[in-house]
């Protein structure tokens, strides 16, 4: 069994491996924090804890879009660190068989879209891009 | 390994023995007759041996154990503390820190000790002690009796009890070995007295024994019906029970009491040292304490919000319970930091000894007097501090106190010393470091800092004793003639004072030729909580460490001068850059009203004057780490969660200029 979140952007479905998700939250008030990245949207305050947030639309190069009812925050824990991550919406978990995921071997992964993406799960006929949370993170190791 | 969990705790307490061990030794050198002092090392050196058995750690107990022989010829008068014993038991110690150490990295206790152990054999030629303590099998066996325990069970023998030594073996294969010995125990207690047990019931609760052990044991029943009664328990393997006789033969006796003045007493101060610790103190690992003060601030922050509600709604039983409520957050936040708090202790205890080696290595005769050990201070400021004083005290020991004789003929005592004293002063701790020794020559960092083309010589001779002593904390800047081991290799003072300028303190040098030097560091007491000056910039909001701010001003926009396309500003006759922070921290430009607030920012001897929108108070506020993704951004030290929720940034003045 490995269970994935199902991120929505756009009309492509992202999914995050469970494992690493720590909760899913609605939107709430972000504090910008400057001489940052772009895609780093500022700190929010989750029960005492201050966890940076970044816009997942901005990573992959995407246009930002404002937020709404079904805007959420997933807050991954991974690498030592926590990060809130904003997506269009989030509220569906699946199972991807192992023997239906397949790695992904980009020649050249140039653009945002497939940069942070290495395997893609199938389920019936959709398609779901699993995300490489390491280099999603900038995680230099 | 089983051990794995332990491993921490043992780490921890191993560590506290040393010391220990390390502040003993320095007493028992000024005091070498001084019973107590040695009953007292004795005492963690058998912890320590025990503990490091246990834990499978050979080389470990291989040599706590000859330290354990030493000390025990030490205390029966049979060796006279010499300086040798003294430099090889100080030599003893230095390894099992090092043990200790390739412990906590590898998990091993891999230290050579050969050396250490023929020197340690050589002093102690007495072997008939070994033999006392030579194997454990043999200490299970041979349980002693001590005269106490003896009158026991005479007087019971008065009354027709009868005494029996048991030796209870439990299956090899048993799981729960200590569960099973309390069934043991139970059941002889519902029929006899036990005396005591080897080990001891302690040991045996913690599982710390083989597959068996050995209790004494008054009771009418006979012997048949005590074994018969063991052996119906699970898991018991054999039962050997031995009628004892108090009356015992005379080499008997005094065999006996031998081993018991030496391994009951032990034993009992085994029990006295844990009783003392758990009734003084319990471990708890740092991060629950963090979890702790999270909880804290929320809760301070939910009442302020319920404050905020309760304006609205006035009501006198609502008023009077949110008080309430007031009065125990307040109280509670108080108890929590003080939790957090730990002694100067924990850092000074390492110093004796530091300059015991350094004055003998460097043939100078110092006394290091400490003062204030008891100063509270957080934990996190704890854990920072002790290299930086490392620093200043090598630095008094080899260039400020002068060799012996050079000092009689200057006219001061032979010996020199060097004050350590630290003391609370509002919300800051203070730390001096001083010495009565040569002082810093003025003259002498002058001429260096021409050498070093810091300065023209002209330049020089116009900079005021305090800039002057100022560049001693300039990288690369040694004013020692000679380059020794200890310290002069100029990559010292700079390196201490980045650091206490990184925990928000100061650090400062007073110093009279032939006179002596001081250092004087302040720092706050925690890192954790800070006051905190809560400005607006733009329309978001930030927090100034008010340790970090000099002053607030006025300045109107035409006093702003252009200097070199570098804004600055005259203040109090000194021209200081402006930083313009909406820019810096890329909020919105508010219109201008041609009036600026300026916070005036200390840097050491630095200022800057930053322009800020609004001031909004003065406030104590809960640090919180902006995390690991975010650990890049210079200009922000970390956030804090102001009353009603919202995230504020602490501007760090430190990397503003």
């Amino acid at each position: 069994m490995s269970l994935y979140v199902i991120a929505r952007i756009q009309d492509e479905e992202y999914a995050l491996d469970i494992e690493k998700v720590q909760t899913i939250e609605k939107m709430m008030p972000i504090t910008r924090v400057p001489q940052t990245e772009s895609h780093v949207k500022g700190v929010i305050n989750l029960r005492g804890e201050i966890i940076p947030i970044i816009s997942l639309r901005k990573k992959l190069g995407l246009e930002e879009k404002e937020y709404d009812e079904d805007t959420r925050i997933v807050v991954l824990k991974a690498y030592d660190m926590l990060v809130g991550v904003i997506v269009d919406n989030a509220n569906e978990v699946v199972d991807i068989p192992e023997e239906n995921i397949d790695k992904l071997t980009f020649s050249d992964a140039s653009d945002d879209f497939s940069k942070y993406v290495s395997k893609v799960g199938k389920i019936k006929d959709k398609v779901l891009l699993i995300l490489d949370l390491k280099k999603l993170l900038d995680v230099r190791m | 390994m089983e051990n794995n969990q332990y491993i921490d705790i043992f780490i921890e307490e191993s560590q506290e023995h040393i010391e220990n061990l390390n502040s003993n030794l320095l007493l028992l050198e000024n005091d070498p007759s001084n019973k107590q002092i040695i009953d007292e090392i004795f005492r963690s050196a058998h912890t320590l041996k025990g503990m490091a058995a246990t834990m499978g750690f050979e080389n470990m107990n291989k040599l706590t154990h000859k330290m354990e022989d030493i000390l025990q010829d030490v205390k029966n008068g049979k060796l006279q503390i010499s300086h040798t014993i003294m430099d090889v038991l100080f030599r003893c110690i230095d390894t099992l820190s090092e043990m200790l150490d390739s412990i906590s990295q590898k998990g091993e206790d891999d230290v050579p000790i050969d050396e250490l152990m023929f020197i340690l054999s050589g002093i102690n030629s007495d072997a008939s002690l070994e033999e006392v303590a030579a194997t454990k099998e043999e200490v299970v066996d041979n349980i002693p009796l001590n005269v106490y325990e003896q009158d026991i069970i005479k007087e019971a023998m008065k009354d027709n009890y009868k005494a029996y030594k048991i030796t209870v073996y439990i299956d090899k294969g048993c799981v729960m070995k200590s569960a099973r010995a309390f069934i043991i125990f139970n059941s002889l207690d519902e029929i006899g007295d036990i005396i005591n047990s080897s080990p001891s019931v302690e040991d045996i609760e913690d599982e710390k024994f083989d597959d068996r052990f050995t209790v004494h044991l008054i009771t009418k029943e006979d012997k048949g019906n005590i074994e018969k009664r063991l052996l119906s328990i699970a898991e018991v393997s054999r039962i050997d029970v031995e009628a004892i006789n108090v009356d015992l033969s005379k080499e008997e006796e005094k065999f006996i009491k031998e081993v018991s003045s030496s391994q009951s007493q032990s034993f009992d101060a085994l029990k006295k040292s844990q009783n003392n610790k758990t009734s003084k103190s319990v471990r708890v690992d740092i991060d629950r304490l963090d979890n702790l003060m999270n909880l804290v601030s929320e809760l301070i922050i939910i009442k302020t919000r319920l404050e905020g509600l309760e304006a609205h709604n006035r009501n006198s039983e609502t008023v009077s319970t949110i008080e309430y409520l007031e009065r125990i957050t307040t109280n509670l936040h108080d108890a929590v930091m003080k939790v957090r708090m730990v002694p100067m202790e924990r850092v000074f205890n390492r110093f004796p000894r530091m300059v015991r080696d350094l004055s003998h290595e460097l043939g100078k005769k110092i006394v290091l007097n400490m003062y204030g050990q008891d100063t509270e201070v957080d934990r996190t400021v704890i854990d920072e501090i002790g290299d930086p004083l490392v620093h200043i005290i090598r630095n008094s020991i080899d260039h400020g106190i002068e060799m012996p004789e050079e000092r009689l003929k200057k006219g001061k005592p032979q010996q020199g010393t060097i004050n350590l004293k630290a003391y609370h002063e509002g919300n800051n701790v203070i730390i001096e470091v001083s010495d009565d020794g040569r002082g810093i020559d003025i003259e002498k960092v002058k001429a260096k800092a021409v050498e070093k083309g810091l300065f023209t010589s002209e330049q020089v001779n116009d900079l005021s004793k305090e800039k002057a002593l100022d560049l001693l904390f300039k990288p690369g800047f040694s004013t020692a003639d000679k380059i020794t081991d200890i310290s002069g290799r100029g990559v010292g003072l700079d390196v201490v004072k980045n650091k206490i300028e990184s925990l928000n303190g100061s650090i400062e040098v007073l110093t009279e030729v032939d006179k002596g030097t001081k250092f004087v560091i302040k720092l706050p007491l925690t890192l954790a909580i800070i006051q905190a000056l809560l400005v607006k910039i733009g329309d978001e909001k930030f927090a100034i460490p008010l340790n970090s701010i000099s002053e607030i001003v006025h300045k109107k926009e035409e006093e702003i001068h252009n200097v070199q396309g570098r804004e600055v500003v005259l203040f109090r006759g000194r021209v200081i850059p402006i930083i313009r922070l909406n820019e810096v921290l890329e909020t919105k430009k508010l219109s201008n009203v041609g009036n600026l607030v300026c916070v005036i920012i200390k840097k050491g001897e630095n200022l800057a004057c930053c322009t800020v929108d609004e001031l909004i108070g003065q406030q104590e506020i809960v640090i919180k780490p902006l995390g690991k993704y975010l650990s890049n951004v210079k200009v922000i030290a970390g956030a804090t969660i102001l009353g009603d929720g919202q995230v504020a940034l602490i501007i760090d003045a430190n990397n503003l200029f």
